[in-house]
């Protein structure tokens, strides 16, 4: 791999190697560009992903470790944050998309023009997109057949429209996609085959998944799940152009005295301080870390953040909204072979607004857990939890529950918030972040309305048993949406449509931060769209030698 | 996607006692160890060699055996005895889980407070019935110690056979885990039915 001196300027420092980060560095390597990409997290690959539910998932191999980097959480800027595990995201090279879900429908139409179809909604900070769906359906597609996704279409009544079908077939249903199936159905509801980024068959010289198991919350040692450590990564390596810098932990983007960036300072993997020069800056460290940084990036010219005259950096925070319900069964299900989700429904992606508040969202069908966590958390509530009948239950259950998954919108509060902690900092000395995060009411009521939904399918499928989590106010979050979000004007936003920071001309940002909403559960495949995007952006500004210029008003 | 619900239980499993950070991320070659003990160790009891304990005293390892075994009883099917539980933890204690030590074994002398107050003629856990350790475990069923009991005890039983648990995978065999590397569809029972279903709908159509 190409090795760049920090005394070279080059043409792009990245900051993350995830969704988005992973995209650009590879168009603009592939582009003639030179690219370095930082990620705090180690360059893990294939061979070094284990079929171990303790060590990935209790011991943090692949994501964020709380006692090194704690985060502080509070309901209302009112409260004094405590330190609590507040966030999950990925880090290692590849960021989340070597740990998600993969579950990856677009947005719809609705989810960029909310604002003028609904209206404001009172506590929201509810905007328009300054792109439509229309403008980003061809990356839409370009993500499925260069990342890899297999699915169906003309099943789902409420798909948007596309320009192309999906590069491959759906991966084989599972039991809990022909339960959730025939239960939809008798609702007159209407689920169709998950789209999925893992390969349902090998795909240009990638293998097709095995099956095995091991998917949500772990890496694939196929490459079959279709993360940015097995596709753009690699090619963006080949290109000669491009350097993949880890254990590099970005804390400062500097500027000039005429409020250009210049480069980025990091910590390396012995924690010396190191500055690489770059004539620009594109941000995808997710939607925390981004917005963190930023803030950690004052100067004279930038007292309140690094691009913040808005005041908004780190405003906006969104998690989506969760609510599970549990269903036993009489014959095995075997959910812990092959990936999770194979069939979800969307019929209430678009709430009435009769209904009284404003959200939406839909359910999948799945049981995403292995057998330590099921021993301790998946069995309903009033089970015993030791002895003679909790042996039984474990032995009986472990391989006949499934779990009902809805997902559905949060609204932009101001509010929920990334700031940085004024006491508590990480190992690095480094401020952490601190989560404000309250539901708006009608998230809530967006959750209890699609709990009711997944318990009404229950009752519609042959389950001996079922239960539900309540309905709480969130103080966990994994899709971390909204902080840096777009548009076009300066004061209610913190980038353009090109992804530019408003105050920055050479600073771009592209993660989960610039959403405007925050999608109905599902965001990562719109980032990476996104990401394609900004792509063509950048380079079609460079090429106009306008990556420099100040800039313009919109 | 449950993930969020998932992982923030998983943190919680980490500040059960108390603790509140992730003790749980120690480098894991330390735990490989942990579980290759294990299962010297339990090779050695078998061959009728004195059990090889690094952190627990005999009495409190005797104690541990007897509260696992009681979380996980060896009925017509193997249990936590059988799995190697208390093993695992003694190494698990002395090398990953250290800021778990003095919760564990204040949780160890509550139990044998309790016990001390329930039977008062008694010695220790190990030489009561099991209707009376079991009496002693429900007492204190809602603590925090117990709760750490049964999460290591879970981990114990439930982990990787490389990682020194769940011996000869009496684990895995008894909630049905099947840990091959791959596998092919039909997976259950469900999606076998309606794959035979949709076959022969397939051949009905084509009738």
């Amino acid at each position: 791999m190409r090795k760049f001196a920090t005394s070279d300027e080059v043409d792009f420092a990245i900051i993350g190697s995830g969704a988005a980060g992973g995209v650009l560095a590879k168009e603009l390597s592939t582009a003639g560009f030179s690219v370095v990409v930082f990620e705090q997290g180690p360059y893990l690959r294939e061979e070094d992903f284990q079929h171990n539910e303790f060590r990935t998932i209790f011991q943090h191999t692949l994501t964020n470790n709380p006692k090194r980097q704690p985060v502080t959480f509070r309901k209302t800027e009112q409260e004094k944050a405590k330190v609590q595990p507040t966030l999950l995201y990925g880090r290692v090279v590849g960021g989340g998309t070597v740990h998600f879900t993969t579950n990856y429908w677009r947005f719809h139409e609705i989810d960029f023009i909310e604002r003028s179809k609904r209206g404001a909604v009172a506590g929201a900070a509810l905007a328009d997109w300054p792109i439509t769906y229309a403008d980003l359906e061809p990356y839409y597609t370009k993500v499925e057949w260069e990342i890899g996704v297999s699915g169906q279409t003309g099943v789902s009544p409420f798909d948007p429209p596309r320009s192309k079908p999906y590069p491959m077939p759906p991966l084989p249903i599972k039991s809990t996609g022909a339960i959730f199936e025939r239960g939809a159905r008798k609702m007159g509801w209407h689920p169709f085959p998950a789209p999925i980024a893992i390969l349902s068959q090998n795909y240009g010289n990638r293998a097709g998944c095995v099956h095995c198991g091991y998917c949500e919350q772990y890496g694939c040692e196929m490459g079959a799940k279709s993360s940015t450590l097995a596709t753009v990564i690699p090619e963006a390596e080949r290109t000669g152009r491009c350097e993949i810098r880890a254990e590099s932990y970005v804390h400062e983007i500097r500027t000039d005295a005429a409020g250009r960036a210049t480069g980025v300072a990091y910590f390396d993997a012995r924690k010396a301080g190191n500055f690489q020069k770059a004539k620009a800056v594109i941000v995808c460290a997710n939607g925390v870390e981004t917005p963190r940084l930023l803030l950690m990036s004052k100067s004279p010219l930038f007292p309140q953040g690094l691009a913040n005259s808005s005041g908004l950096v780190g405003r906006h925070l969104m998690f989506n909204t969760y609510t599970l319900a549990y269903g036993q069964y009489e014959h095995p299900l075997n959910e812990y072979k092959s990936q999770t989700v194979t069939r979800v429904l969307q019929d209430f992606y678009e709430l009435d607004s009769n209904l009284g508040f404003c959200g939406g969202g839909g359910l999948d069908m799945r049981f995403d857990m292995h057998p330590i966590a099921y021993s301790l958390w998946g069995l309903p509530p009033g089970a015993p939890r030791w002895g003679a009948e909790y042996k039984s239950e474990i032995q009986r259950n472990f391989t006949r529950t499934g779990i009902v998954a809805c997902h559905g919108s949060s609204l932009p509060v101001a509010t929920n918030s990334v700031s940085l902690d004024p006491e508590i900092v990480d190992e690095w000395g480094l401020p952490a972040a601190r989560i404000t995060y309250k539901d708006h009411p009608d998230d809530l009521k967006t959750g209890q309305y699609l709990l009711a939904r997944a318990m009404e399918l229950l009752d519609a499928t042959p389950a001996l048993r079922k239960w539900s989590d309540p309905v709480r106010e969130q103080q966990f979050g994994v899709h971390l949406l909204g902080t840096c979000r777009m548009g076009n004007d300066p004061k209610t936003s913190v980038i353009n449509s090109d992804h530019r920071a408003h105050d920055v001309p050479n600073l771009f940002l592209c993660d989960g931060s610039s959403l405007v909403t925050g999608g109905r559960g599902q965001p990562t495949m719109t980032i990476q769209a996104l990401a394609y995007r900004a792509a063509d952006r950048i380079v079609a500004l460079a090429k106009r030698g306008e990556l420099s210029a100040p800039a313009r008003a919109s | 996607m449950n993930t969020a619900d998932f992982s923030r239980r998983s943190f919680l499993l980490q500040s059960l006692a108390g603790a509140g950070s992730a003790w749980l991320a120690a480098a894991w070659p330390e735990l490989l160890a942990a579980q290759q003990h294990a299962q010297h160790t339990m090779r050695s009891v078998a061959a009728g060699v004195p059990a090889n304990l690094e952190f627990l005293t005999p009495a409190q390892a005797a104690d541990v055996e007897a509260i696992t075994s009681l979380i996980i009883p060896t009925t017509d099917t193997p249990g936590a005895r059988e799995a190697g539980v208390v093993y695992f933890i003694d190494h698990f204690l002395r090398t990953i889980a250290t800021e778990q030590q003095k919760p564990f074994a204040d949780g160890l002398v509550l139990v044998d407070g309790k016990r001390k107050e329930l039977f008062p003629a008694s010695a220790d856990c190990a030489s009561l019935t099991t209707a009376q350790q079991t009496e002693i475990l429900k007492v204190i069923e809602n603590t925090p110690a117990f709760n750490l009991f049964r999460s290591f005890t879970m981990i114990g039983f439930l982990g990787n056979p490389e990682d020194g648990a769940n011996r000869d995978m009496v684990g895995w065999k008894l909630v049905g885990f099947d840990n091959a590397p791959t596998h092919t569809p039909p997976f259950g029972y469900y999606d076998a039915e309606y794959t035979a279903e949709h076959a022969d709908a397939t051949k009905e159509g084509k009738k």
